[in-house]
């Protein structure tokens, strides 16, 4: 299954950043939080 | 609770981690949000914002009722995360310090992607508590650059 790549998510400085970037020099772990309670 | 649990798990073990690959956190909320999250938990992993939680339906993340969400055993880790679990705790403690701001019901998981775009592992959480351990990231993580270089 392919990761969809033509997302775009904000950064904590609030840029943005495509998420096809994340994984093209390498194998990346995204991991998601459910809150931050 | 749970969050901040998995998110000092990690931490103790970034070497590890980034040396088996890259990991980036995504969450929900703002800039603040994120920020204040990482200054409670001192995680300094990269961290990004889905705030219409686009990413989390990308991936199929699921959306659970609150009887799916607390069940027994993840009741029973909480306790023990209260504690420190083994990872010690936030600043604050590792108890909520304020009423969830982002959706409750949203899951959390865990993913691998290799260079090519293929999802070669996924940890879509169960239930609250079911967060994957370092250990499965790892492997994850290792089996993927494996993959890619035998790909070559």
């Amino acid at each position: 299954m392919r990761a969809p790549g033509d997302l775009v998510l904000d950064d904590a400085d609030g840029g943005e950043v495509p998420l096809a970037e994340l994984w093209a020099n390498g194998p990346v772990a995204l991991i998601f939080l459910r809150h931050y309670g | 609770m749970h969050c901040r649990h998995h998110a000092l798990q990690l931490q103790r073990d970034r070497e590890e981690l980034r040396a088996a690959g890259d990991v980036v956190l995504i969450g929900m909320g703002t800039p603040a949000h994120a920020n204040n999250f990482r200054a409670e938990t001192g995680v300094d992993f990269r961290m990004l914002l889905s705030r219409d939680k686009a990413a989390y339906r990308a991936f199929d993340l699921k959306r659970s009722s609150a009887l799916e969400l607390f069940t027994p055993g993840s009741v029973l880790k909480g306790l023990a995360r209260l504690r420190g679990g083994g990872v010690g705790k936030a600043k604050g403690g590792n108890l909520p310090l304020r009423a969830p701001e982002q959706d409750w019901h949203q899951l959390g998981g865990a993913f691998v992607i290799a260079p090519d775009g293929e999802i070669t592992w996924a940890h879509p959480n169960s239930d609250v508590a079911d967060n994957a351990s370092s250990d499965e990231i790892i492997a994850a993580l290792r089996a993927a650059a494996g993959r890619t270089s035998a790909a070559r």
